[in-house]
């Protein structure tokens, strides 16, 4: 591969010209780039919804891509909410929720599950729980009734809450081990500090605190279907949809949720850099980064562009310094994400360690860049096409649609979102895009993490005061020798 | 022959078989022809969405890099992003992203691809940037150094810095199989990568990447005839290349277990890989072994899951399948059936090796039920449809189908046909086909242990 996989980004649309001169071509010979055509609209397939009796929402969509169906049912609670010192508790309750209900053994329910063609999966994340399926279209019915079984009648035996932890136990020690994972892990915790956004999932530390008692009240209290929605998208029609969701959630009782108090974001002074010790490394795994805005602030699209400019396409600024122009990385990209209470924007790459004082420099400097000057002309109108033609892409899939629309109910979007994205992402100025920069790119104020062998990169680091040091567990420790 | 022999008995069989859970009802529309320099293009029209999937799809792997060069058929997929006559470095993507489209590539056992997702109206243009550098890839010391590097720390990032390394097919590649071919270091030894000149790459791009060794395929929101006129206008005049001799990757057959151990300085927990020859690609026992596979290893209702994650407590994880890279249909050459168990401190390779080998003894001796060989029809049907939707972009793993069913078949409307091809199998087909390969003799395991920790200063 030459990148990741797929970029996680979005977008609109624009200019255009008419295609090329229709001539034969000369024999071997290479015709000129042809332009490219008028862009087709695109009708997002539209939504029906009905609210349950008991305060379930359900949104119906009729995608006929493929003969099958996504469904995706989420509880608006996740790991913020998880009380203090048990962190990472609504993930086990999300996990252990699929071993065993009332009536099917985990046995039972995995076989089911395999039997229809289907795949059944359930994960927190900061701001809400999503289990999600997908089938055959026309097992929806047999789907949803064994979605709902997850979701309402969990019974969270002993014996599997047990193996959840003992395996969970091994798969932290594991995931210590990918530099990766514990470049995201330190990054979150430095910066989150004391908010909630901090934690990342389990931890060590709060593994043995997190019981059977804990994850039965976790459920008991948020998982209820007025703080819930269902998401169908697929090749079938909506009465069907309808139907079926009545029949398998419809007697899901009601509850009264407590209302949640939003902590307030820590502020950040200076550049901070926090080094984790990993003997052994022949790359450092480089973070910089900084807070960024909540999901359903207006200037979410011009942060979308500032960020895709930055470093978040493969054509970008950091992208072409770092990896084009100077081959210290494979893979650098930024990420911009927006929860529900704020959110963060970081910069990534995995660098040779001979280059990871250049590389932390070369992210400011682009930083620095973007900030005082802003994007160019052609560079923005790139940027919004760009983010039009991969939202199409985005969308052209049924699992793909249920995200958006999932998406949209998490965050209180305004529900015309699948319909307006076009032309809200094509409005930023390139002033509102520099200001965007200012804000989303911190530059004084930011945190780096730095996962490496501190001996073999200890000298490219000199340039920075304020450095201390970690283990692989995010735990303090001496300056390493 | 052995194909004839094949059809006689899938067409006995399938008078035998019941309810068909394969029965292909949807169909993808499938349009193929041949330039006159023998570029195979196959168009398969979709309008759920206004998108398109251009893949170019060339017959060369990693299997047959030249010696002393590992790694340098992945090398080379990057260089072919560093410019041609008309469009300079890097402005393949640029050119891509300003009309909306991701691009990609990747190389695989038996093949290498290019691909960009798009909105439809900028097809012409993914289809003229895909043109112009199969007829005139313009190399630089300069890039090549930079994709050395690139390259370089793609390896670093993916194999020399991750616990365990990708041990799992990168090492049980070198370990399992004895014709160098099959048995060197795709990903390539860093060394061998930097020693790599701009004659390789000219050679490399003169011998392979020619209109008679690659597939064309466009999928989505277009017709056949205008993908025909745009092929033909864009590729019709690259001039065709004598190609070389096939080289030969035959695998003998193995007549005894074989085990190893590696130790890992940055894993913190162990890992063991097993690995067994897999028939030849279409053959019976390949579709029957493809008919087990997602009982033995696709969820969590998964007998290996089942009996090391579960029954014996002896793994947090395991999981395999014919190959880690891609799907049971797009390698020609020799494969291997691997699984990666992640095991319990305090657990050995040899018990889990024992728990596997458990559960193969089982299908050998008293195969697999009716009910167990319908659901796992039903479950590879469901499967195929992601595929032919999605598969990582939207249509990619439709077009990528296609284009693996035109290389290596000479036919793409295969797509629409193989469901039925493993529906012919029985339940008697697995038992016996598992009974001649997935056995002990057959198999080849690496224990990944961590290594041993020197102490360090307050630092686990």
């Amino acid at each position: 591969m030459i990148g990741r996989a797929l970029p996680r980004l979005l977008a609109v649309a624009v200019s255009i010209v008419l295609a090329g001169v229709n001539a034969p071509a000369a024999l071997g010979q290479a015709l000129p780039k042809p332009d490219v055509g008028p862009e087709k609209p695109f009708a997002p397939p539209p939504r029906v919804e009905r609210t349950l009796g008991n305060g379930l929402r359900v949104v119906a969509v009729r995608y006929a891509t493929v003969p099958k169906v996504s469904a995706i049912l989420t509880v608006k609670a996740g790991l913020a909410v998880d009380p203090a010192g048990k962190a990472g508790l609504a993930q086990l309750v999300a996990e252990s929720a699929q071993e065993g209900t009332t009536t099917r053994s985990s046995e039972q329910l995995k076989r089911e599950v395999f039997a229809m063609g289907a795949a059944l999966s359930g994960a927190a994340g900061q701001d809400s729980t999503s289990f999600q399926m997908r089938g055959l279209a026309e097992t929806l019915p047999r789907m949803l009734t064994v979605l709902a079984d997850v979701v309402r009648n969990p019974t969270f035996p002993q014996a599997e809450v047990d193996l959840i932890k003992a395996n969970t136990a091994q798969q932290l020690q594991a995931q210590m081990a990918s530099p990766q994972f514990v470049a995201n892990k330190v990054f979150r915790q430095t910066l989150f500090g004391d908010h909630p956004y901090a934690r990342t999932g389990v931890t060590p530390d709060t593994l043995p605190a997190i019981d059977r008692a804990s994850i039965v009240e976790y459920h008991k209290t948020y998982y209820r279907p007025n703080y819930a929605f269902l998401v169908v998208v697929g090749d079938v029609a909506p009465d069907v949809v309808f139907s079926a969701a009545e029949q398998a959630f419809g007697g899901w009782a009601r509850g009264a949720v407590p209302a949640t108090k939003a902590a307030a974001l820590p502020a950040l002074a200076g550049r901070r850099l926090v080094f984790v010790q990993r003997p052994n490394s022949v790359q450092s795994s480089v973070s910089v980064g900084n807070f960024a805005i909540r999901r359903d602030d207006e200037r979410w699209f011009t942060l979308q562009l500032t960020n895709q400019i930055y470093g978040a396409a493969f054509d970008s600024r950091l992208v072409r310094n770092i990896r084009e122009e100077k081959g210290y990385t494979y893979s650098p990209q930024s990420v911009f994400q927006a929860m529900a209470e704020g959110g963060l924007y970081r910069a990534v790459a995995d660098v040779r360690n001979d280059v990871t004082g250049a590389t932390i420099k070369e992210i400011y400097a682009e930083i620095d860049k973007l900030r005082a000057g802003g994007p160019e002309t052609e560079e923005l109108s790139d940027a919004k096409q760009y983010s039009r033609g991969v939202f199409l892409l985005q969308n052209a899939t049924q699992s793909g649609f249920a995200g958006t629309v999932n998406t949209v109910n998490t965050f209180s979007l305004p529900g015309d979102y699948p319909e307006t994205f076009q032309r809200r992402i094509s409005q930023p100025s390139a002033e509102a895009v520099k200001t965007g920069a200012e804000m989303l790119l911190g530059s004084q104020d930011s945190v780096v993490v730095v996962v490496g062998d501190y001996a073999k990169v200890k000298e490219q680091l000199a340039g920075f005061a304020n450095i201390t040091f970690v283990d692989l567990t995010g735990k303090p420790i001496p300056e390493p020798k | 022959m052995e194909r004839h022999r094949l059809a006689w008995l899938v067409v006995t069989l399938s008078i035998m078989t019941a309810a068909p859970a394969l029965a292909q009802t949807f169909k993808v529309p499938v349009d193929y022809f041949t330039l006159s320099n023998g570029l195979k293009v196959v168009v398969s029209e979709d309008h759920a969405a206004p998108v398109a999937l251009v893949e170019v799809i060339y017959n060369i792997g990693f299997r047959v890099e030249p010696k002393g060069r590992t790694g340098f058929a992945h090398l080379f997929e990057h260089m072919m992003f560093q410019g041609s006559a008309q469009v300079k470095k890097m402005e393949h993507v640029s050119l891509m992203q300003e009309a909306g489209g991701v691009v990609n590539g990747s190389t695989r056992f038996d093949y290498t691809n290019y691909f960009q997702a798009l909105p439809a109206n900028a097809l012409e243009r993914a289809i003229w940037l895909e043109a112009d550098r199969m007829r005139s890839l313009d190399v630089s010391q300069e890039n090549l150094k930079n994709q050395q590097n690139v390259v370089s720390e793609e390896v670093r990032v993916n194999v020399l810095n991750q616990p365990h390394g990708g041990f799992e097919w990168l090492e049980m590649w070198e370990r399992a199989n004895t014709n160098w071919h099959n048995a060197h270091n795709f990903y390539g030894d860093l060394s061998e990568l930097e020693a790599a000149t701009l004659d390789d790459v000219r050679g490399f791009f003169k011998t392979y990447y020619a209109p008679n060794n690659a597939v064309l395929v466009v999928v989505g929101d277009t017709t056949p005839a205008e993908v025909r006129r745009l092929a033909e206008r864009h590729f019709g005049s690259i001039p065709r290349q004598p190609l070389p001799a096939p080289a030969d990757v035959s695998e003998p057959a193995q007549s005894a277990p074989k085990q190893f151990t590696r130790q890992d300085k940055l894993a913190r927990t162990p890992a063991m890989a097993a690995a067994w020859h897999l028939p030849p690609r279409m053959s019976k026992d390949f579709f029957a072994l493809s008919v087990l596979d997602p009982l033995l290893n696709s969820d969590d209702s998964a007998r290996m899951y089942r009996k090391l994650v579960r029954d014996e407590r002896l793994a947090m994880s395991a999981s395999g399948g014919f190959n880690l890279l891609g799907s049971n249909w797009d390698m020609k050459g020799p494969m291997l059936y691997t699984m990666r168990v992640d095991y319990l401190d305090g657990k050995t390779a040899d018990q889990v090796l024992a728990a596997i080998e458990g559960v193969l003894a089982e299908v050998r001796e008293k195969g697999i039920s009716a009910e167990d060989l319908q659901q796992a029809k039903t479950t590879i049907r469901s499967s195929f449809l992601d595929e032919l939707e999605g598969g990582g972009m939207p249509r990619f793993g439709r077009a990528n189908l296609l284009g693996v069913f035109a290389l290596f078949d000479d036919d793409p409307g295969r797509i629409n046909t193989i469901l039925e091809e493993l529906d012919r199998i029985t339940a008697e087909d697995v038992k016996a086909a598992a009974t001649r390969w997935l056995v002990p003799a057959n198999r080849t395991s690496i224990d990944s242990r961590p290594a041993p920790k020197p102490s360090q200063g307050g630092v686990r």
